[in-house]
């Protein structure tokens, strides 16, 4: 039987593809045989997937039914620096579970549907063995046991990203896209980066189990999948209610921007749409994005558990933050999408809009101070977010294989050189349809019952956000429906031939696909279409595990606060058990933390104490009334003196479900949707009012118009403001290394007299020196010489005698 | 009164690397006169003089491992120590950061060996260049276990001089005299400044022993805090630390004794580049921090050096991104490195200085950062090499579609690449780890890692772009083919190096704790 136990094959599997593309390439070259391999490799890697399809869906049942939620965890120590113990592993609850099965179904589609999309592509072999080093990523990041190695594959995942969004680097604009792709998410990795190594040197772990899963809390592992849920670990509890965890959660967020195109840095992902569509759907649709919902939600106890923060004299919870922004890049992305004509750029602005209600979820749950400080909790908000990640993939996944095949199928990317395809393309335009209903929230398929979690939550939590999201499921239905009206319905408008007078100034009509010479649109190969059909049935269906009476999702993906949370704000501080905090501790005065003999310290002279990298050392330091000794299995750490049994049924455990609310809520955001697409459809239906000339519009309009089309003047505003100058700060750079050293030489004279002798007598030494050396020297090395006379020696040497004096005049007054 | 414990013979077993590698670089000269031109002889000697030292160390690990556990970094204040770690007089120290930098030394040494084994074929005489490397290595590893001022200029002439005429080896190349003559003015220049800094030292001290030794109940170390205390004296010995750091700084390439670096690299021959920029820069680190740490008080110097690192590192990583040649760009990369290590040798000081414990983070940072910049340094330069010898060319440009020309040697280089830029599952991230980690955590240094933050982001763009030629770019020409056994051991050690350090990476520390059998 195939159980947990073989979770960490799935990653391994499709890096093993990887690796024997690089191996086979290297041994054919050895071998005097060219390089390539044959396109005979795309199979293996398929294969490959599917058998990690196949593990990842049988590790992912036997967590989530088999065990009823109960964790699978595994780790071997890998790094120790001081009481800083970072472990390597594998951890499955049913959060990655879910994941696992999203990212895997959607690998594999994808994979299979490559097989017929890059066909005859000279470079079809490196395509399969980027495509796999990236699945081999994304998968390990969901089954990561720490915040590090959620990183590593994080980044990993970029490169990956990278190269394929660079793919067909014949293209500048797929080479500028995927260079912008990587600058612009390293800008958030580097927050990232930042907030871990804070949060390593606060609590000496980045442990999954430590920091945020209940089941290292000192409570019985039962059964029950109780434990399962994630609350704030043990190691966070001296930090509970601090801005210390605020800032750190502000931190981590940058990364989940960055990578989930949240505002300000969205603007890498509609350029990313220049890599192959299967791309677009896998990494830029349905899993990479979504990692960021995904870290945002694997450190949601350090989200919840911070103070508020106060910047400016404005005070918000991180979470509202992230609810905020994710509003914001909500309704902006929709409305950027009203003016594409690049198929796939709407369907990346919409992905921009959809990733921002997924953290609209996530910030519209977690706890909320009221004016008494009694804490409140909001429980649906974070299961929200996770099911629409799910159903989204699904839809979203659906979608972009389908417009792949749109455009393979007529050989543009305009969706005003298209129209009519309903008619020659039938299957595309049947699973399009569907996935297009579920994006729109047409009742019931699966975008509309996580959209309705998301806006219930939001109404619980605040009303404005509440109506912001509603206006934005409105819009969604709204640009949808322009582009299937415009793309499948009327008559086929000729394709690249036709030049149509429209503006079309997002679409450049660019091929995606290699073929031109299109006559009438055809319907793509059984490979391509297999995958749709199986992804279409997951998106009408995906959406029934998450139904308001009967919320399976919610019941095994979801957060609660730790115990003694709840209390009104001031009494938490009695709760918090005191906790080893290693590095924190060596900065405080002294040195040392009476209550903490556990933490060794090394000193020069004596080193650590002896301590053998052994089994010993594994357990972090103990909670207070017991060592919890954490097993390097998936372990049973039922130890510590108090148990919290039933800390999992804090009031928050059960959602009580008001099912009037569901109904009104359905009402609105059915009635939303139903308002989009009727404007959508009467509007580029040309009956009663036409969407369609542009020119017609009056000033405001076009303005209105304008700001749409040029997607808020982002780009330019970036490229104003941030690319210009750091490009003249690197050529200053440069020319202080060379010319302003040639300034110093000229100026030195003139700043002291000091160093106006100093440079007379490294002119007599040096420079007169040199002149007989090259004399004694010239006859032998003639060319050599003639650079070193105009080279600058004499300046190096110059700047030496400045820094010494600099270094001396530094050191000299000190103290 | 301390007396050596160790009798004499036994004293020689804490150099037996160093005689090992005495012994080769003879034999080697021997090898020239009676085999003229056997490059494929010559180079077995040298590989398997280094490989030897490296097994010899084993000697004086074992020694310093009888006295008990070994203080990383031995303190003058601690006589049971000094007297089981110091011999010959004094002058030479086997303590845990010798004994850690010896390791990497010859490690680097070793790769540099095997990258050059067929590189040598261009010589008259390549049992000479050879020889010249190990000699040079032998002087590195003098440097690092040096106990005396007097030793330690000693060493460091010795290093620089074998290295001005390794650099100038290809003798019928302008490039590469000019760089010599260019390297030996500036060396000369700069020794000549910290001899008179050391100078001053043994003037106000009348010793140059930096520990106690025997015969002589004090070391340096112990005059100067008093001396410092005193207003006649105390500008005299600051002025003496900025002296010396002026030897020191060029060796080690940190601003602003840096100007050398990009014309002696491009210069020079690519072994002897990949030698300069690894083995010679981590000598000098190791003399520095034995000078800086244990010498003069931290509290004194932390400030300067900090502001040192932050310019080395904001210098070398900008000055690198408009670099077409990818030998200047691992130059510059150089000098941004030899900051981030800088960084370490500051935030150890200061928590010296602030009277904290030390925690591994500061002891082991700098010679953890220094191991795996010898790996992921030696393994991009392999990479430069490898593609020199086929295309002649060290243009930047050169390299598109290497992708396709030569798969493993792109994705090597990507290896290469991503760990000089700290991303992981790489060796860098772990130096970068322990480096960042241990300037968040001493006091007050919070902005200089600020910098090395931003810095590293900056770094990520030009290594990167190197990545996008290989990876985004159509081949211009046919596919590479050519094998060579010496750079492919070269390479696989140092892919090795980088892909262990970071997978093992809690068992790489345990070693630098010297926790012995």
């Amino acid at each position: 039987m195939v159980d947990v136990h073989y979770t960490p094959i799935i990653p391994l599997l499709p890096l093993v593809s990887f690796a024997l593309f690089v191996l086979g390439a290297s041994v054919r070259s050895w071998l005097g045989k060219g390089a390539r391999l044959s396109d005979q490799v795309a199979y293996v890697s398929v294969a490959l997937m599917g058998v990690s399809w196949l593990l990842a869906l049988a590790v992912a049942f036997d967590v989530l039914v088999l065990r009823s939620g109960q964790p699978y965890y595994y780790a071997y120590p890998w790094l120790s620096v001081g009481s800083v113990l970072i472990r390597f592993g594998f951890m499955v609850d049913p959060m990655s579970a879910v994941m696992l099965i999203v990212v895997a179904t959607v690998a594999f589609g994808v994979q299979w549907y490559s097989l017929g999309y890059i066909a005859g592509d000279e470079k079809q072999p490196r395509f399969f063995a980027y495509l796999s080093l990236f699945s081999s990523a994304m998968l390990a990041l969901v089954v990561a046991n720490t915040l590090l190695e959620l990183f590593f594959a994080w980044e990993i995942m970029g490169l990956a990203s990278y190269l394929l969004i660079g793919f067909w680097y014949e293209k500048p604009a797929a080479m500028r896209a995927a260079k912008k792709a990587f600058v612009v998410t390293r800008v958030g990795d580097t927050f990232f980066f930042i907030g871990m190594l804070w949060l390593v040197l606060q609590t000496g772990t980045t442990d999954f189990a430590n920091l945020v899963l209940g089941t290292a809390h000192g409570g019985a592992l039962s059964a029950t999948g109780e434990n399962a849920v994630i609350t704030g670990g043990p190691y966070l509890k001296a930090l509970m209610g601090t801005t210390t965890l605020g800032w750190i959660a502000l931190l981590i967020y940058g990364g989940a921007v960055g990578k989930s195109a949240q505002f300000p840095l969205h603007v890498w992902l509609p350029d990313a749409m220049e890599g192959p569509t299967p791309v677009s759907a896998l990494i830029h649709a349905a899993t990479m994005v979504a990692a960021g919902v995904y870290l945002v939600a694997r450190m949601y106890p350090i989200f919840d558990l911070a103070a508020p923060l106060t910047v400016l004299g404005i005070t918000f919870r991180p979470l509202g933050l992230v609810a905020l922004v994710g509003l914001g890049t909500a309704l902006m992305a929709a409305y950027i999408a009203f003016s594409q004509s690049d198929i796939k750029r709407i369907l990346a602005y919409s992905t921009i809009s959809q990733l921002g209600f997924m953290f609209i979820g996530l910030g519209c749950g977690g706890t909320v101070v009221g004016e008494n400080g009694v804490r409140t909790f909001l429980a649906i908000g974070f299961s929200a977010a996770m099911f629409h990640l799910m159903t989204h993939a699904f839809f979203k996944g659906l979608l972009f294989l389908g417009s792949g095949s749109v455009i393979h199928g007529t050989g543009t990317q305009d969706i005003w050189k298209m129209g009519g395809l309903w008619r020659h393309m039938r299957w595309t335009a049947i699973t399009f349809l569907i996935g297009y209903a579920a994006l729109a929230g047409v009742a019931p398929l699966a975008g509309f019952w996580s959209k309705d979690q998301i806006l219930e939550a939001a109404w619980e939590y605040n009303r404005l956000i509440f109506w912001g999201a509603l206006l934005g499921a409105g819009m969604t239905a709204f640009y949808m429906t322009r582009l299937w009206t415009v793309a499948f319905t009327g008559q086929w408008s000729g394709g690249e031939a036709a030049a149509t007078g429209h503006q079309a100034v997002g679409g450049h009509g660019q091929h995606d696909h290699g073929h031109g010479g299109h006559g009438l649109p055809h319907e793509s190969p059984r490979s391509m279409l297999i995958p749709l059909v199986a992804l279409a049935g997951l998106a009408a269906v995906a959406g029934f595990v998450g139904l308001p009476k009967a919320n399976r999702f919610g019941e095994m993906v979801k957060y609660v606060p730790p115990p003694g949370w709840l209390e009104p704000a001031g009494a938490v501080e009695e709760h918090a058990l005191h906790l080893p905090t290693p590095l924190r501790m060596a900065q405080a005065p002294g040195g040392t933390v009476p209550d903490s003999p556990a933490v060794p310290h090394s000193s020069p002279a004596e080193g650590d104490s002896p301590r053998p990298y052994g089994a010993q050392q594994l357990a972090p330091e103990p909670l207070q009334g017991g060592a919890l000794s954490f097993p390097t299995e998936e372990g049973l750490p039922a130890v510590g003196g108090e148990a919290h049994a039933g800390a999992a049924h804090t009031p928050a455990g059960h959602h009580e479900v008001d099912m009037g609310l569901v109904w009104r809520i359905g009402l609105l955001s059915t009635l939303a949707a139903l308002l989009g697409i009727l404007l959508g459809a009467s509007g580029y239906r040309g009956r009663r009012f036409n969407f369609r000339a542009p020119g017609a519009l009056t000033p405001m309009e076009s303005a209105v118009y304008a700001l749409s089309l040029n997607k808020f003047y982002l780009d330019e505003i970036y490229w104003a403001i941030l690319v210009t100058p750091l490009f003249w700060v690197t050529r200053t750079a440069r020319a202080v290394d060379q010319a302003i050293i040639d300034g110093l030489v000229n100026g030195a004279g003139l700043v002291t007299r000091g160093i106006s002798v100093l440079s007379r007598l490294v002119d007599i030494w040096v420079v007169d020196g040199l002149v007989n050396f090259s004399g004694w020297i010239c006859g032998r090395l003639g060319q050599g010489l003639r650079r070193l006379q105009t080279g600058q020696v004499q300046n190096y040497v110059l700047v030496v005698f400045i820094g010494v004096l600099l270094v001396i005049a530094a050191l000299v007054p000190s103290r | 009164m301390p007396t050596p414990i160790l009798p004499s013979g036994e004293q020689f077993l804490t150099i037996l690397p160093e005689l090992v590698l005495l012994a080769g670089g003879m034999l080697l000269l021997v090898v020239e006169m009676v085999w003229p031109r056997n490059t494929r002889l010559s180079a077995v000697v040298g590989i398997g003089t280094l490989a030897a030292a490296l097994v010899a160390l084993a000697a004086p690990w074992q020694l310093a491992a009888e006295g008990g556990r070994v203080p990383f970094l031995l303190n003058a204040a601690d006589p049971a120590h000094t007297n089981t770690l110091l011999s010959l007089s004094g002058t030479v120290v086997s303590d845990g950061l010798a004994l850690a930098f010896k390791a990497i030394l010859l490690t680097g040494g070793l790769i540099v060996m095997l990258m050059s084994a067929r590189y040598g074929e261009r010589f008259r005489n390549p049992a000479e260049f050879f020889s010249l490397l190990v000699f040079a290595t032998l002087a590195s590893l003098l440097l690092a276990g040096a106990a005396d001022l007097l030793m330690i200029y000693l060493a460091l002439e010795f290093l620089s001089i074998s290295s001005y005429i390794l650099v100038g080896y290809l003798k019928f190349q302008p490039r590469s005299t000019e760089a010599s003559i260019k390297y030996f003015l500036y060396g000369a220049i700069t020794a000549a400044v910290m001899l008179y800094g050391m100078s001053l030292v043994y003037g106000l001290t009348g010793t140059t022993n930096l520990y106690p030794t025997a015969g002589r109940d004090f070391g340096v170390q112990t005059q100067l805090q008093t001396l410092l205390t005193s207003a006649n004296t105390r500008p005299a010995i600051l002025i003496a630390a900025g002296l010396i750091l002026v030897g020191l700084g060029f060796k080690t390439a940190i601003v602003p004794f840096h100007q050398w670096v990009p014309d002696v690299y491009d210069g020079s021959p690519t072994p002897v580049m990949a030698w300069l920029s690894v083995v010679s820069k981590a000598a000098g680190f190791a003399a520095l921090v034995r000078v800086f740490i244990s010498l003069f008080p931290a509290q004194e110097w932390v400030g300067p050096l900090a502001i040192l690192a932050a310019l080395t590192m904001v210098l070398g990583n900008l000055a690198a991104i408009p670099q077409t040649n990818i030998k200047r760009l691992l130059a510059y990369s150089s000098i941004s490195h030899a900051g981030y290590v800088l960084m370490g040798v500051v935030a150890w000081g200061q928590m010296q200085a602030m009277g904290q414990q030390l925690t591994p983070w500061h002891l082991y940072g700098v010679p953890v950062y220094l191991a795996t910049y010898v790996f992921m340094n030696l393994g991009a330069l392999a990479v430069v090499l490898t593609f020199y010898e086929e295309n002649r060319t060290h243009e930047i440009d050169d390299y598109a579609g290497l992708s396709q020309r030569s798969p493993v040697l792109a994705w090597l280089m990507v290896f290469f690449l991503l760990s000089l830029a700290g991303i992981p599952p790489t060796a860098g991230f772990i130096g970068k780890f322990l480096l960042l980690g241990a300037a968040i955590a001493a006091p007050g240094l919070w902005w200089l890692a600020v910098v090395a933050f931003v810095t590293t982001v900056i770094s990520v763009y030009y290594y990167w772009r190197v990545v996008q030629v290989m990876f985004l770019r159509p081949a211009q020409r046919p596919e590479m083919k050519r094998r060579e056994w010496g750079i492919a051991w070269a390479l696989g050690l140092a892919v090795f190096g980088t892909a262990a350090i970071f997978l093992g990476a809690g068992g790489f520390l345990e070693m630098f704790r010297l926790h012995l059998p």
